[in-house]
């Protein structure tokens, strides 16, 4: 059947439903389009012999036609997808993005990726009065500026605002701002603790 | 080192909510889960909230960039049924082998080898192809479905009236997700086939739902920290996406209770990465 590959990648993001980015299918996308072209010129051919008479040919164009339709929806719907799994994470990890997600981008979701982020920071520096204001922070509302947080890994020295160095080591705990933490929890080095 | 000093929130006011809570409270107990694999529980269920998916589309119209639109529209299941029209033989007749040598032919059953001998071939083949039946996907059906009639839709077994009188007599004992797995999507693109039994399944899809939608929404709202895979199993597409939606609200609800809701947690969607190196070095 025409369009199965295209239906498969669909298929291979709807199974990573979390959100997680897969490898960028460059192989299946090019078979994709290679399906498409030689479904294009087929029936360039047929449209030229159906102007001369062939008017049973109709159908057969349609069909071509409604499988091309077909593959191209699919593989919009799936770069767009990947665009807005992209974005998601821009949001989670911050600006860099680790090593096992780089690698599943394709050069092109690089660009967009880079671009989006500076777009992104134009925007939040242009607000707050042209102080700017860092959005991806609380997310939920502080209830204090300080909060307690213990390491959950070795992380290294961490300097905060006023000049000093701590040194974050796996089982210490911390009083620290809470803009300075809040990356560190949400990417899993530090763990909040309720008291 | 100083102490937080972060107070507990306050226990909710509300006689109802609060009872609510004690009872979850006590479930928590009797099962004895400690705080901690309660919370952990609590992430687990918590979904990637920055990455929300393009939604399908519910009724006659799809949207065009959701993922389980194209899906759902990829279903042909082995009941979906197709009579070809008295048009259909302009498709027919140049399917017939030899005649293109170069390029795919035109296949029902897509980009077969040089001898062409599927099934779908052989009957398309044959001078009286008209009113032969095809198997072919919902996308197709409804792109090559126009004025000129080239194809009749028959309804697909379930969505027909032996099944319809089962949903009707208890909708809730069907396996919707053996039978679909998006049986609410699929029934409504069926309308655009303008089939005179329209008015009845439009009916008894919607009956269906209403039908199931009440066991639904108790399972989710009452199942806390428990293994739900049993009462998803027979869920279709939409309703697990309802049943995880009910779930979302009940931990949210739980966290803000017990005066974790303004705890920053690890961000799910990082957490999975976390677990899948695992698994990558495993291998």
């Amino acid at each position: 059947m025409f369009c199965e590959k295209a239906t498969e990648l669909v298929r291979e993001l709807c199974r990573a439903s979390d959100g997680q980015l897969p490898a960028f299918n460059e192989d299946g996308i090019r078979q994709v389009l290679e399906e498409m072209k030689a479904l294009y010129e087929q029936n360039q051919i047929d449209v030229n012999e159906a102007k001369s008479g062939h008017s049973e040919l109709i159908t057969t164009i349609k069909f071509r036609h409604c499988s091309l339709l077909r593959n191209r929806r699919c593989i919009v719907a799936y770069l767009y997808d990947r665009l807005l799994r992209l974005r998601a994470l821009r949001w989670e990890y911050g600006s860099v993005l680790p090593n096992a997600v780089r690698f599943h981008m394709s050069a092109d979701e690089v660009l967009w990726f880079n671009q989006y982020k500076k777009s992104l920071a134009t925007y939040m520096r242009s607000l707050g009065g042209g102080d700017g204001l860092d959005l991806t922070q609380d997310i939920k509302p502080p209830k204090n500026l300080y909060i307690e947080v213990r390491c959950l890994k070795d992380y290294g020295e961490f300097e905060i605002d006023d000049g000093t160095t701590i040194l974050l080591k796996k089982n210490s705990q911390h009083f620290l701002p809470r803009w300075k933490c809040e990356q560190l929890i949400r990417q899993g080095v530090l763990e909040h603790i309720l008291s | 080192m100083r102490a937080a000093g972060l107070a507990e929130e306050p226990a909710p006011a509300l006689p109802g909510q609060w009872k609510a809570g004690r009872r979850l409270g006590t479930l928590r107990r009797r099962r004895g889960c400690s705080k901690a694999s309660w919370r952990a529980g609590v992430l687990e269920v918590v979904m990637a909230q920055a990455y929300a998916p393009v939604e399908a589309a519910l009724g006659p119209v799809e949207h065009f960039l959701s993922l389980a639109d194209i899906l759902t529209l990829n279903g042909r299941g082995r009941n979906w049924l197709l009579r070809a029209g008295p048009n259909w033989r302009g498709a027919a007749s140049c399917v017939v082998p030899g005649q293109r040598q170069a390029g795919p032919r035109l296949c029902p059953e897509g980009l077969s080898g040089p001898t062409g001998n599927c099934t779908a071939c052989i009957e398309a083949e044959s001078p009286t192809d008209t009113g032969s039946e095809l198997e072919i996907p919902l996308w197709l059906a409804k792109g090559l479905y126009d004025k000129r009639r080239v194809l009749s839709v028959e309804l697909p077994k379930i969505y027909k009236e032996s099944w319809r009188t089962v949903f009707n007599a208890d909708a809730n004992v069907v396996d919707l997700h053996k039978l679909g797995p998006y049986y609410y999507g699929f029934g409504s693109q069926l309308l655009n086939f303008d089939s005179p039994e329209n008015m009845e399944l439009a009916q008894s899809i919607l009956q269906t739902f209403i039908g199931r939608f009440r066991h639904i929404m108790d399972s989710s709202q009452n199942t806390f920290n428990e293994d739900t895979s049993a009462l998803v199993t027979r869920l279709d597409e939409l309703e697990r996406a309802l049943f995880q939606t009910g779930q979302k609200g009940l931990h949210d609800f739980q966290c803000w209770e017990m005066g974790q809701a303004a705890q920053i947690t690890v961000s799910s969607l990082i957490q999975n990465y976390k677990k899948r190196k695992f698994t990558d070095m495993d291998s």
